[in-house]
């Protein structure tokens, strides 16, 4: 997608699902909705969280575990699913924002060209929640940022059917409402909630992470950043939201760190694990977490906290760019 | 041996059989000038890679300019793996 095309299937994409979302209300006013409508909802909504908490964001971003190729396909292909983007670029994004979280060059901060008052502050925050997507200017290049995934041939076929298989999530939940009502209406109800509703709640969801995400809640972990744990965005964002915890340990399975932060995206993982169907699972112990949490307050956090290197190597022309310099 | 020919097939197919109107491909065209997304560089990088069994230096790859810069990248790749 080129800069106009992308600029379109944002607009779409962040336009159709608040129609439909507002179609669903008329619907739901009307006792037009049904319990096939909640169950379309309900399975789209899992498959679509976890596609991006497990499979984007931990399998393939951070690679917190590893897995066989049919699961990371499925994963991967959930993902596509969400309509957050094609994978390869989706990684991306993601890895140039931990370089720089916060900094100049993160893609998505609430800090970026920060102006005083109120004002100044939802703009920021409407940048990194949708606004950062509408820039003409956005791109990180996948070829600089993640070459190892670059080099799995499914991850590219994913990349580049992404079109169809968000709209496949679309025609899915469809089918859904179909099988369970055997009518028209519930196929055109199912593709509804479990498509265009689903897709407006759960992407904003993640949106939320990172706006949210760098304004609201507690810091653990005086990560040079502004990343913050938010509970109550825990549950509905399988895990995402303690992203102190994930920004302090990026590569950790797990992004809750106490037996009450819940994380449904680390209990898929360590499901699977029992299961013997993930291994080289990162995880992280007490004692670590306390380490990192005694080492950050000596040196400060925050977006003005130093953070090394302080030109990060993937920026750097001179730099050959390893994989664990980006993830 | 990797060829201007080889690349411009990858780049027709990335462009669905749509050529970049105005523009001759040769080695000195800019990557930029193509009107390709990243994503499809991407993918042309790496069917390159796939196809002569070889690794492209992804920094060098990333900062490349024109189709000969990219071509040059991946010759010397190959040419490095002939005499080890």
């Amino acid at each position: 997608m080129d800069g106009r095309k992308h600029y379109g299937f944002i607009l779409v994409s962040s336009l159709l699902p608040l129609f439909g979302v507002v179609a669903a209300m008329v619907l739901l006013w009307n006792s037009l909705a049904g319990p096939s409508d909640l169950v379309a909802f309900l399975v789209m909504f899992v498959i679509a969280g976890l596609g991006v908490s497990t499979g984007y964001h931990r399998l393939l971003a951070h690679r917190s575990f590893r897995t066989y190729r049919p699961i990371k396909i499925f994963f991967a292909t959930a993902g596509a699913i969400a309509g957050q983007g094609p994978p390869l670029i989706w990684v991306a994004h993601h890895r140039r924002h931990h370089r720089v979280a916060d900094k100049p060059g993160d893609p998505h901060s609430p800090y970026q060209e920060e102006q005083p008052g109120i004002r100044g502050a939802l703009k920021g925050l409407w940048h990194s929640h949708l606004g950062w997507l509408f820039d003409p200017g956005l791109t990180s290049d996948p070829i600089r940022y993640c070459p190892d995934l670059a080099r799995d041939r499914d991850l590219r076929v994913i990349s580049r059917w992404f079109i169809p298989i968000v709209l496949a999530g679309i025609v899915l939940p469809g089918l859904i409402g179909f099988a369970l009502t055997g009518t028209l209406f519930g196929f055109a109800t199912g593709a509804l909630w479990g498509g265009l509703v689903r897709f407006f709640v759960s992407n904003h969801i993640t949106y939320a992470v990172n706006s949210i995400g760098h304004y609201f809640g507690r810091r653990r972990f005086d990560t040079p950043d502004e990343s913050r744990n938010v509970a109550w965005l825990a549950i509905p964002s399988f895990g995402e939201a303690w992203h102190n915890n994930h920004h302090a340990f990026p590569r950790s399975a797990s992004h809750g760190m106490r037996w009450w932060e819940v994380d449904v995206s680390a209990l898929v993982i360590s499901g699977l694990k029992s299961a013997r169907l993930a291994w080289d699972v990162m995880e992280i112990d007490r004692e670590r977490q306390e380490r990192r949490a005694d080492g950050l307050r000596k040196t400060g956090g925050g977006r003005q906290g130093r953070s090394a290197p302080p030109v990060p190597l993937a920026e750097r022309k001179d730099a050959v760019v390893g994989v664990a310099d980006v993830e | 041996m990797i060829t201007v020919e080889e690349v411009t097939k990858l780049i027709h197919r990335e462009m669905r059989g749509k050529a970049p109107t105005g523009i001759e491909i040769a080695e000195d065209t800019k990557l930029g000038d193509l009107g390709l997304s990243s994503l499809q560089v991407t993918e042309i990088v790496f069917t390159l890679e796939e196809t002569h069994g070889v690794e492209f230096d992804p920094a060098r790859a990333a900062d490349a300019r024109t189709l000969g810069d990219l071509i040059a990248i991946g010759n010397e790749a190959l040419a490095a793996q002939d005499s080890a």
